[in-house]
């Protein structure tokens, strides 16, 4: 009997289709021969045992109804999307998709994954850790200070003159010393205290004299 | 794809629940059947199968018809079958009980029981494969059922489980050595001799 792997598997194809007896060399050999009716009969019980699981017609009338239950719940996408609509479904099917990974393949790339991050956090840290001893840099910035302007004080100050009288009558100097015995408040002079001078000090010189008003 | 389908899709796109209905009448057979030999439980399979048909409803829109639409059914059956497996692996595999004769004389709504007439021969043949596929993955009856009962080829049951053509002849092997252990069938002596390949 053709024993090898070739010939099993042409069997096998030639035993499910629908081919009835083998050709060439295979029907030639009694082996053959056997080994296909073998197969053929174990394909003819499947189909035999396949047919019988089958439920009777009554089983059907609930299994539609319970189906057309179930897709009434559920409304369809409708009809044909639309280009737009088309990528977004693409992205969907893209960020849903999923993947078979072998587990050691999987368990290997996490383990990398935990290996890369832990290293990065380390790699991190020591390079902080240089940049504590050196200097940090300068930076320039501009700043805007707001300036307090001067108080401009002003104050005009009269100037008395004190003329000689050198013909001044004993009768005008009795009534001066009476009046500054009567009025002593009147006759102080006004000073100049309290009075604290700006570092720039204003002058306006009024031109004229109060003999002028006369 | 018939005109007369190819219409309900489009009625089936507006969107109409009647004309999506009665074209997942035209299949619910072939994907419960489906369902059942790979769950191996009525109740998951009216489950998964329904889960199937609410999902095709959803995604009716984007429907191109490229291809035919069973195909298309038999795509979205294939990764609901993975995900139900991805997402309960170890319910599965307790579910490994097979679907024996026994099962089909209890009262399971969903199978039919044998009738009367049905001959003694079958039942001990039903209860026989049952058996031996209940020995198989899920993975593994699936893909035998792909090839066997929907007629696929390895290349097109390797792209759509993501899965090598050697991974998915294994399985075949597989499952043709249980049934054949099941049903008594006496395996031919391995005598070895050169093989011309392609020559038959």
């Amino acid at each position: 009997m053709h024993n090898c792997k070739s010939t099993k598997t042409i069997l096998i194809e030639l035993a499910a289709g629908d081919a009835n007896q083998l050709s060439g060399e295979l029907e030639n050999c009694a082996a053959c021969r056997e080994e296909f009716a073998s197969l053929r009969n174990a394909f003819r019980a499947a189909d035999t045992a396949i047919d019988l699981a089958q439920p009777a017609e009554a089983f059907w009338r609930g299994y539609h109804a319970r189906m057309r239950d179930r897709l009434q719940n559920s409304p369809p996408t409708s009809g044909w999307l639309p280009p737009r609509f088309s990528m977004l479904l693409w992205f969907r099917q893209v960020l849903t998709t999923s993947i078979r990974v072998p587990v050691p393949a999987a368990l290997a790339f996490v383990v990398l994954l935990v290996f890369s991050i832990f290293f990065a956090i380390q790699t991190r840290r020591a390079s902080g850790a240089g940049s504590i001893l050196t200097q940090p840099p300068i930076v320039t910035k501009t700043v805007e200070v707001p300036v307090v302007r001067d108080r401009i004080v002003t104050r005009v100050v009269y100037r008395s003159i004190q003329r000689p009288s050198r013909d001044l009558s004993a009768r005008d100097l009795a009534r001066a010393r009476d009046y500054r015995q009567t009025e002593p408040a009147a006759v102080t002079a006004q000073g100049l205290e309290g009075f604290k001078p700006a570092n720039e000090a204003k002058v306006t010189i009024i031109n004229g004299s109060y003999h002028d008003d006369k | 794809m018939t005109e007369n389908e190819a219409q309900l899709i489009k009625r089936a796109q507006a969107p109409d629940a009647e004309a999506f209905c009665e074209l997942a009448g035209r299949y619910e057979r072939r994907i419960y059947s489906l369902a059942l030999h790979y769950c191996h439980d009525p109740q998951d399979a009216e489950d998964l199968s329904q889960e199937v048909w609410l999902k095709a409803y959803q995604a009716i829109g984007t429907f191109r018809q490229e291809s035919g639409f069973y195909t298309w059914i038999r795509r979205i059956t294939i990764n609901c079958f993975l995900n139900r497996q991805r997402s309960s692996f170890f319910r599965w595999r307790k579910l490994a009980a097979p679907l024996s004769g026994d099962h089909l004389d209890s009262a399971k709504p969903a199978l039919q029981v044998p009738s009367v007439e049905a001959s003694l021969n079958n039942r001990i043949l039903f209860a026989k494969v049952m058996r031996a596929l209940a020995q198989l993955t899920p993975r593994q009856r699936l893909i035998f059922l792909l090839k066997h009962h929907e007629g696929m080829t390895y290349e097109e049951i390797a792209a759509a489980l993501g899965c090598s053509t050697g991974t998915a002849k294994k399985a075949v092997a597989r499952a043709l050595t249980k049934l054949r252990e099941e049903l008594n069938v006496e395996l031919p002596p391995g005598e070895c001799v050169p093989c011309a390949a392609g020559q038959y």
